[in-house]
């Protein structure tokens, strides 16, 4: 069937999803919806990208989702609906449903009506928002009001200082749940550096530590790593003194200490990933933490100094952290403490 | 407020971080390096689950990063061809799809040292491997035994890991963790005793007493069901619950294991421990915090306060069968005492269903029906908390439709939970028609739900023992089950208690339910 001939009205969505599990009746599927998931995004690059979130979200949490396309044609308007199911994969004995809206021109306004009836009511709303999150579009306001919590997508913001003070104003002023993929994206690096610090000994190497350098994967964007930085620096309560560049001052109990951001290109590997963090505690201690490129969940932790040079280990990261952005935001109840501080910082800093 | 000592400084700098800072407040502790030694690894459970599930843990990053696990058993093989024999294993049993990149570095943690447990000689030269694999792993001296032997063999190896130092004191700063399996103890008297020799060489927060139905999604759920929704916990006492009903069933036989089911019964295999368990979660009242000792203190209150039997009283509310020979799915099945390495006279019970009673403030008088049985016809696990009826004025007067509401717990298969409640049936009549208000895992969270070994170990290694039994728990349960298996030793069966194989038990288990005018949900 070609997409033209799947379209219908927006009226006859319910009877076009009773179709769909008509149709099922007899294999053994059955329709899994834990919540409700809103993707809202342009038509552009990026839409293929969120739709590889929808189809990763639900091999985790199946859901109802409704993907939201708006395109901008020049005097053009238009609504166009159709309904698919989604398998999480090929064997599974569940299907979720999916109800696509592509959107043109001043038919915009009635997508809050038509998303609005399509809402599972029991289950939560999840709104992904994947425009520009600067800006203010009513639409998007709309659909916030009725989401449970807002999911924000950092990377496609032009201005990340704009974007983290917003985020702040929408958490005091309005107290919407809020996060951010990106935030999620450096899920895996919070976790390892929770684990590998977990005794007295080890935390306090980092305590002592003079310089630590973030290398990134320099394709699009340094957010997951300005994120680590100032979750570090906010968790060790480091004190913000000046940034010049990618290089950021603190005083950690009145020591300082630079945390440094370097860009490397790993045209492979997704962009802005976290590769290496390398804390320096003397010219002879250094902890090293290297991201395997070819197994992202596995990292390489190597501990040296003037007395010791350890074998490096492998850290096998929790399965749940390898597709770190949606999924992980999903159950996270309210905005995150630890996030709200870290985009404080941030907000200073930047 | 915590202290940490600046080496560089060396001085004291006190802070106020809390003792790891970059840790999140839902995240878990992170399991220590350690390694998993198995006893008994050429037996069924190590193949079948164990080895499955500590795969799965790896597959899903939950296994410290420094890690091994050793299979000890008697026969003479290599560590290849044992590694080769899990990797059958896993394929085979594992719930995710074993691929050869996993299977391969799974291997690498993976050991066999041969050797006789009873024998002396086997303790200090598997000390000395372990202290190797400690340096080629960093595996820092921390141990988790794991005893999937015969319960015989218990006692002397403990004895043995202590002697040789292989377990050491709690004070130490690396860890010695033992878990045991099922059946702790043959009555309260061998539980004792069985407790007093560990207890010279373990404390008790080092003995791991495994019962994989605590490992279970939806036994663990129970706790959240009951004290995360207000709708439930004020309606479940005394005052609006009928009757508790749990059983456990199973449509396969023995399956080959005549030997050890001959010197057990159902009574000591399943209830008193699954069964027990499952009672205890379902009654108990909302811990203080969800500490493992705060849970197990509630638990332990609700056995303790089932009111004991005398003698009159194990006829009246003990039943208990043998399967005859019968039809399962439509095949023809053998009698219990048909089957191999079974006595031709065995008096031992393949079925028990016993009516007791909580004698506490909230479920005073509330009947509590538990079943368990082999060869019935079909398997399935269920909770069942059945409400009492509303006055009989309004809807009932007219219509023996008119059903109470229950909340099913289903353990397995299918697991998830179920209310039933009553609604009209549409039309001008007010006819009423029980309907089911259905959850179900598998439509909610979609993927197979982890097996309760791999929860039960990850927990074990995290030194956390909610999910496992304390002493306490096993004793007031044996001290409720022991009389009645002893009166039962001393009358054989009778004909009546016979049933064949394929139907629910013997007779006289309807009786037990139908002289108070209840029935057994269906299964």
């Amino acid at each position: 069937m070609t997409k033209t001939e799947m379209y219908i009205q927006p009226k006859e969505i319910l009877k076009e999803i009773s179709s769909l599990s008509e149709k099922l009746k007899g294999t053994n599927l059955v329709r899994a919806t834990l919540f409700n998931l809103v993707i809202y995004s342009k038509k552009d690059s990026r839409e293929a990208y969120f739709r590889k979130i929808a189809e990763t979200t639900i091999k985790k949490f199946p859901c109802r989702v409704i993907f939201i396309t708006e395109e901008e044609r020049p005097e053009e308007s238009f609504l166009k609906t159709y309904v698919t199911e989604l398998r999480p994969e090929e064997e599974s004995s569940i299907f979720c449903d999916m109800i696509h809206f592509e959107v043109c021109g001043e038919h915009r306004e009635r997508i809050p009506f038509v998303v609005l009836p399509h809402l599972l009511s029991d289950r939560p709303v999840y709104l992904l928002r994947g425009d520009d999150p600067i800006t203010q579009d009513p639409l998007l306001l709309k659909l916030e009001e009725i989401a449970t919590r807002t999911i924000f997508d950092s990377e496609g913001t032009k201005n990340f200082t704009a974007f983290a003070k917003i985020l702040l104003t929408l958490q005091e002023s309005a107290h919407i749940d809020t996060g951010d993929l990106n935030w999620a994206r450096t899920t895996s690096f919070r976790t390892l550096f929770s684990e590998i610090f977990n005794s007295k000994e080890k935390l306090s190497s980092l305590l002592r530590a003079k310089e630590i350098e973030i290398t990134y994967n320099k394709i699009n964007h340094e957010i997951p790593a300005l994120y680590f930085q100032a979750w570090l620096a906010s968790r060790l309560s480091w004190e913000f003194q000046h940034r010049v560049g990618e290089t950021f001052s603190y005083l950690s109990r009145k020591s300082p200490i630079t945390v440094k951001l370097a860009a490397s290109l790993q045209e492979s590997l997704p962009p802005g990933r976290i590769l290496s963090v390398l804390c320096k505690v003397s010219e002879e201690e250094k902890i090293y933490f290297t991201v395997n490129p070819k197994e992202l969940d596995s990292i390489s932790v190597q501990y040296t100094s003037k007395t010791s040079c350890e074998l490096p280990f492998l850290y096998k990261l929790p399965k749940e952290h390898l597709n770190p952005s949606l999924v992980h935001e999903i159950y996270n109840v309210g905005t995150s403490a630890t996030f709200l501080e870290a985009l404080k910082l941030l907000a200073k800093t930047l | 407020m915590d202290t940490f000592y600046n080496m560089q400084n060396d001085q004291v700098v006190v802070n106020k971080l809390s003792i790891n800072p970059l840790k999140e407040t839902d995240q878990r502790d992170t399991p220590n390096p350690c390694i998993l030694v198995i006893f008994g690894a050429s037996g069924d459970l190590t193949g079948r689950k164990l080895i499955p599930a500590i795969y799965n843990l790896m597959k899903d990053g939950q296994l410290p990063p420094h890690f091994a696990c050793v299979g000890v058993a008697r026969r003479e093989k290599n560590r290849e061809a044992f590694c080769k024999e899990m990797q059958e294993h896993i394929q085979k049993f594992s719930r995710t799809k074993a691929t050869n990149g996993d299977l391969e570095a799974f291997t690498e943690k993976l050991y066999y040292y041969k050797g006789d447990f009873q024998e002396d000689t086997l303790y200090p030269d598997l000390e000395k491997f372990l202290q190797e694999l400690d340096k080629k792993h960093g595996t820092k001296g921390n141990r988790l035994f794991y005893l999937s032997t015969p319960p015989s063999s218990f006692t002397p190896i403990i004895e043995k890991l202590k002697k040789y130092r292989l377990v050491y004191d709690i004070s130490e700063t690396r860890f010695s963790r033992v878990i045991i399996e099922k059946p702790f103890g043959h009555d309260n008297k061998s539980a004792l005793l069985l407790q007093n020799e560990l207890s010279k060489n373990l404390s008790e927060n080092q003995i791991y007493r495994i019962d994989h139905y605590l490992g279970k999604e939806t036994v663990q759920n129970l706790l959240v069901f009951r004290f995360s929704n207000s709708l439930f916990e004020g309606v479940w006492n005394n005052r609006y619950v009928d009757n508790l009903q749990i059983s456990v069933a199973e449509s396969i036989g023995i399956e080959g294991r005549g030997n050890f089911f001959e010197g057990q019964g159902l009574v000591r295999d399943i209830v008193q421990n699954h069964l027990m368990q499952l009672l205890s979660l379902v009654a108990m009242e909302p811990p203080t915090n969800l500490s493992a000792e705060a849970i197990r203190d509630e638990k332990v209150k609700v056995l303790q306060s089932l009111q004991r039997f005398n003698e009159e009283q194990i006829e009246n509310f003990a039943v208990r069968g043998q399967y005859k020979e019968g039809f399962i799915d439509g095949e023809p099945v053998i009698a219990y005492r048909s089957e191999p390495h079974v006595q031709k006279d065995s008096q031992i019970e393949t079925f028990a269903a016993i009516r007791l009673q909580i004698e506490n403030w909230r479920w005073a008088g509330v009947p509590i029906y538990i079943r368990a049985g082999k060869r019935l016809p079909k398997r399935s696990t269920e909770i069942v908390v059945t409400f009492k009826r509303t006055p009989n004025i309004l809807f009932h007067k007219h219509d023996k439709n008119n059903a109470p509401n229950q909340v099913i717990f289903r353990i397995q298969p299918n697991e998830g939970i179920s209310m039933k409640f009553n609604s009209k049936v549409p039309g001008s009549t007010n006819l009423i028609q029980p309907v089911n208000m259905d959850f179900q895992y598998a439509n909610y969270f979609g993927k197979a739900v982890p097996e309760a070994y791999e929860r039960l170990i990850y927990d074990a290694i995290l030194g956390d023992g909610t999910l496992f039994a304390r002493v306490d728990e096993s004793l007031s349960s044996w001290e409720f089950l022991t009389p009645i298996l002893e009166s039962w030793a001393s009358h054989p069966l009778e004909e009546e208690d016979f049933y064949p194989s394929g139907t629910w038990g013997p007779t006289s288990v309807d009786y037990l339910l139908r002289r108070e005018h209840k029935n057994w949900k269906p299964l």
